[in-house]
């Protein structure tokens, strides 16, 4: 989709005109929307996912301002609400994310060394899914849990399939 | 220096006046945190099942309140029943304490051909002045506070067990984006860790205040309960516990007038037995490397805690070291890289 096509929050501009242009586009409410689009609660109860979204904490970064780096210590998962992110490894820029994009996932499942560093490549807002709040939600609803925990292990599955395929491409 | 660096000063210097400005509660606030601690995996479970969040709090808190309101209508009850007694029992133990350093000092004259007059120390108070001068109303202040304490447990472990998530969430949303991640790990960690060493510590006073009880209960002692809860609270200070755990059993001894050696050998056995038993198999299951210490420096810190603020201090100081320990360790390790250099 051009630029054109859409604003900066990626909703279609004819989608925009049908809008009710004097309801306010609360944070928590483009937040829950990110969410609920994201790959994690694909097939969650919205019930849900609004309690859910409700423990998320969204933080806001100036351009150039890591959002995390390399070797540290990682315990959170994060989507981008709005701005971009450059995601760097070994000093070399390996792709730019943008609204809508789910990363980190690795953190939520193990206290593991961020993979690469995340450089906010303009004023971004960002969601943070914290590894322990998480577990203690899966905790506290088993069941959705079974579906955030299967979605995860989807997601996780997906990226080494990608990361198979660029390899084994000659 | 870095204004999150500031920042962090400036909230433990915080922290440390709203620990101060708590003082009068101190009591209520660790019980609250150690009922919290205990009840939140049974408050976690109801909620798995489907219990609403409410339901589910106040069942997890039905069996403490209904003990301590058993508890507290048993104190007063007793303490109404015993309270006339306590001039006679006073004096009581006053001579049962003569007589058996009498006899001490008899032995030491004996062996040494030295006497020490231990005996003249005690039979010089005058045991009316510790019952009816300003000293009962002081002690009278201690009680209502510690009642008032102990009141406010339930309450405060209620408002911990509904608001606590969200309190911690706000807490930790104020660190600055570079911190963000770090404060949550440190904060995980010592929640972890204090958790296992809070539920471990609270399981080894059962034991302990089980197995000297009974032991008590054996060797016919007067109200051995009594004297196994009491062990068991002593068993709370570290490396100190036994020698403040023979306190309340020999006072038990004098103010009964069943003080003599055999008595006391009995008492020093079933102690060394309990804290045999806490020391060779309980610690090493229940406690061991959930602060990670080392003895020495635990030692000197609980001396040093018990000269600076009491048996409180003495309680505390281990999981505090702990705490500072993790978080001194956190902060080293999170900002340090700890994977693969950079290419």
């Amino acid at each position: 989709m051009s630029d054109r096509e859409s604003d900066v929050r990626g909703v279609p501009v004819q989608a925009q005109l049908w809008r009710n242009p004097f309801r306010r586009d609360s944070v928590e409410a483009r937040v829950l929307r990110a969410w609920s689009e994201s790959p994690l609660l694909q097939g969650v109860r919205a019930g849900v996912a609004r309690k859910l979204v409700a423990l998320t904490h969204v933080r806001h970064y100036r351009a150039g301002e890591f959002l995390f780096r390399e070797g540290e210590a990682g315990v959170a998962g994060a989507l981008i609400i709005h701005g971009q992110v450059q995601i760097q490894s070994g000093g070399r820029d390996l792709v730019t994310l943008s609204d809508g994009d789910f990363f980190g996932e690795v953190a939520l499942l193990e206290d593991a060394p961020r993979t690469a560093s995340a450089v906010a490549a303009t004023d971004v807002q960002v969601s943070f899914l914290v590894r322990y709040q998480l577990e203690e939600f899966v905790r506290h609803r088993p069941r959705a849990g079974l579906d955030i925990m299967n979605n995860l292990a989807r997601l996780l599955a997906g990226r080494l399939h990608q990361i198979n395929s660029q390899i084994t491409q000659p | 220096m870095n204004s999150g660096y500031v920042k962090l000063v400036v909230g433990g210097l915080l922290a440390l006046l709203l620990v101060y400005a708590l003082k009068p509660l101190w009591l209520a606030t660790v019980l609250t945190v150690f009922l919290y601690l205990l009840l939140e995996p049974l408050n976690a479970r109801l909620l798995a099942h489907g219990v609403p969040r409410y339901r589910a709090i106040l069942l997890s808190l039905t069996a403490p309140m209904i003990l301590l309101v058993w508890g507290i209508s048993y104190a007063f009850a007793a303490a109404s029943l015993y309270l006339p007694e306590l001039p006679d029992d006073l004096a009581r133990l006053q001579s049962s304490a003569v007589n058996a350093l009498q006899t001490i000092d008899l032995h030491i004259e004996q062996a040494t051909s030295f006497n020490l007059h231990l005996a003249n120390y005690v039979s010089g108070l005058n045991t009316d002045s510790l019952v009816f001068n300003e000293q009962v109303l002081a002690s009278t202040g201690i009680f209502a506070t510690v009642a008032l304490n102990i009141t406010l447990v339930p309450l405060l472990a209620f408002f911990m067990l509904r608001d606590f998530r969200q309190l911690r969430d706000r807490l930790l949303a104020l660190l600055p984006n570079s911190q963000f991640e770090l404060g949550w790990l440190i904060y995980q960690r010592v929640a972890v860790r204090m958790q296992a060493y809070l539920r471990g510590l609270f399981m080894q006073q059962v034991i302990l205040g089980t197995i000297t009880g009974f032991g008590f209960w054996l060797c016919g002692f007067p109200s051995p309960v009594l004297l196994g809860i009491l062990t068991g609270i002593a068993g709370l200070v570290p490396y100190l516990g036994p020698l403040l755990a023979m306190v309340a059993p020999v006072v038990l001894l004098l103010t009964t007038g069943m003080f003599d050696m055999d008595s006391l050998f009995n008492a020093v056995i079933v102690l060394a037995v309990g804290f045999g038993f806490d020391n060779l198999v309980v610690i090493p299951f229940l406690i061991a490397g959930s602060v990670n210490l080392h003895p020495a420096l635990a030692l000197t810190a609980v001396i040093v805690a018990g000269h600076l603020g009491g048996i409180p201090a003495m309680v505390l100081v281990i999981p505090v070291l702990g705490m500072i320990r993790i978080v001194v360790e956190s902060i080293y390790n999170g900002l340090q890289p700890m994977s693969r250099p950079l290419a």
